[in-house]
């Protein structure tokens, strides 16, 4: 079959051509099953595999000692880390909150423009393609005490010494809400083109009627937009590494930090593996609330 | 209407700069004369590009980085390609399990990632080798591909491949003249995408670099901890001119917001 022993003419009786394409088309999936499968191995051996092996050092806090709880029972008993948890969820659910304001706004700016719309979706969503640690050192220069943040508002006479904006909470706020903005806009900027008439009808019917158009439909029928980018977001917010580490110093450390510092100060793997455990939890839980919340929500509408 | 108007548009400019500054930033800090965090500077100069060229540690990262960058985000191409391909063409069966599982490291906090690949690849004793850091890229930036080819699959007309049969190709000539032109596109911004990431990658690579193999990002950060001068500013603002070009052609060529969209 095929071109080994193909029939070139084309003029091959239709009843043969059908067993042949038949045949053809067995061999042809079989082919991409193949590679498909051989991927599904390598994403088990060197993906599925060692996260399994995280799970299972979650229970074996000591390497001399056996199978337990013991790793769980000292975070949650641990005043440090339950501190350390609450700081997390509470950077995050403010993050978030600024995230979807902002992000919202933009989207609809974008979803209501008649030109240049491209460019203005790139524009608002091609920095995550910008390398997030040179973000955050363009955010280290902004911030920094003689930086332009704070000579601006030396200039306007708002302040009059400079003030400690890098290296606080207010610092990772910013950062973390930089890195998720983009998915955020493009969640609901697709849930907004998917109702597009009524947008741009709520656009056109511009004052109190286009507010409350804006509020009676597009709000309603982009939900499960905004709640998809929420729960992203959220995920995203409470599991960052790198935006602690750069711009929020020690006393702004969020649970991701605890992981690495358990492998790099007290080289203690399997506690390690109890908190991000733990944190895979956190967002599992959140996806699902929010999942079920998406569904409820389009079930009453 | 007219307060309405000036009220979105005050808005726009606010998030816009918000969403610009820091990048932005970093190209006339580049040029500034004295310490890296005075801003506006006292004079302008671009010595800081004659030290980046001087400092063998950070041009080392960089091609480092952009050596497993290239690599990782080949195997991502190839293996996002075969996945694509295998869970709508060869009808594996789970594919919605499947799927989850091979867009899984965009979901997973990355520092449990980073933990799975510094047990998995220390028990092989590869921690500090370049292979460690971009196997482990290829999975983290697989799922950028994936999703691309999924994206160009989805438009792609199955009777075309059916016509190549009809005039006797075989699977890989139909393969190769009806189904690879297609999905291209979504290969070429899947590899954008992945090389990118990989480029960044510091929260689960930074548990595999060892004493002489140090990634770009991580030597970023070590600098900048150690020293005050903008030398570190000159490398960030090619690597955002550098970003910035690839982008925008992208964008032009393949219309890269199209993969973007959710």
């Amino acid at each position: 079959m095929g071109a080994l022993a193909g029939d070139k003419s084309m003029a091959a009786p239709a009843r043969a051509s059908n067993r042949g394409e038949a045949r053809w088309r067995r061999r042809q999936r079989r082919v991409y099953a193949a590679a498909g499968l051989a991927s599904l191995a390598f994403f088990i051996a060197f993906f599925a595999w060692p996260v399994g092996a995280v799970l299972i050092n979650s229970f074996r806090p000591s390497p001399a000692g056996g199978f337990g709880l013991g790793g769980y029972a000292r975070f949650l008993t641990d005043p440090f880390y339950l501190q350390a948890t609450q700081r997390t969820l509470a950077i995050a659910a403010l993050s978030t909150a600024v995230t979807v304001v902002v992000g919202y706004g933009i989207a609809l700016f974008v979803a209501t423009r008649v030109r240049g719309r491209s460019v203005w979706l790139m524009m608002a969503v091609a920095p995550m393609l910008v390398s997030l640690v040179l973000r955050l050192y363009g955010w280290m220069i902004l911030l920094s005490e003689r930086g332009p943040v704070n000579r601006l508002l030396a200039a306007l006479g708002i302040i009059e010494q400079p003030l400690p904006l890098l290296f606080s909470r207010l610092a990772v706020v910013v950062g973390i809400v930089h890195y998720c903005l983009p998915f955020m806009v493009l969640t609901v900027y697709s849930a907004l083109r998917r109702i597009e008439p009524a947008v741009q009808e709520a656009a056109w019917t511009l004052g109190a009627n286009g507010w409350y158009a804006f509020r009676t439909i597009v709000l309603p029928l982009s939900m499960p937009g905004v709640i998809a980018g929420t729960s992203i977001t959220f995920a995203l917010s409470a599991s960052t590494f790198v935006v602690p580490l750069m711009i929020g110093g020690p006393r702004e450390r969020m649970l991701s930090n605890y992981v690495h510092l358990a492998v790099e100060r007290l080289g203690d793997w399997g506690f390690a593996a109890v908190i991000a455990v733990l944190m895979l939890a956190m967002v599992v839980l959140v996806l699902g609330l929010a999942n079920g919340l998406a569904r409820r929500w389009e079930a009453a509408q | 209407m007219k307060a309405g108007r000036l009220l979105t548009w005050a808005f726009a400019v606010l998030a816009y700069a918000f969403i610009l500054a820091p990048i932005v930033i970093i190209i006339p800090a580049s040029f500034a004369d004295g310490a890296a965090f005075v801003f506006p500077p006292r004079g302008l100069t671009t010595a800081w590009y004659v030290r980046l060229l001087r400092d063998p540690q950070l041009g080392g990262s960089l091609l480092v980085s952009l050596g497993i960058g290239l690599a990782a985000a080949a195997g991502a191409v190839v293996l996002g390609a075969a996945i694509g391909l295998g869970i709508e063409r060869g009808r594996i069966p789970g594919r919605a399990l499947w799927l989850n599982l091979f867009l899984g490291p965009l979901v997973l906090p990355l520092i449990l990632t980073g933990l799975a690949m510094l047990m998995f690849f220390s028990s092989l004793g590869w921690i500090g080798s370049t292979r460690a850091i971009i196997l482990a890229h290829i999975v983290l930036t697989a799922p950028y591909a994936v999703r691309t080819v999924l994206a160009s699959l989805a438009g792609l007309d199955p009777t075309l491949e059916e016509a190549a049969w009809v005039h006797g190709a075989s699977p890989w000539y139909a393969f190769k003249t009806a189904v690879f032109p297609q999905i291209r596109p979504g290969l070429v911004a899947g590899g954008l995408f992945a090389f990118l990431v990989s480029l960044d990658e510091y929260t689960v690579t930074v548990f595999l670099t060892g004493p002489g193999l140090v990634t770009l990002p991580i030597r970023i950060f070590q600098y900048i901890t150690l020293h005050v001068d903008p030398t570190v500013s000159a490398l960030a603002s090619v690597m955002v001119v550098v970003s910035a070009v690839l982008v925008i052609a992208a964008e032009r060529k393949l219309g890269l917001h199209r993969y973007l969209e959710l």
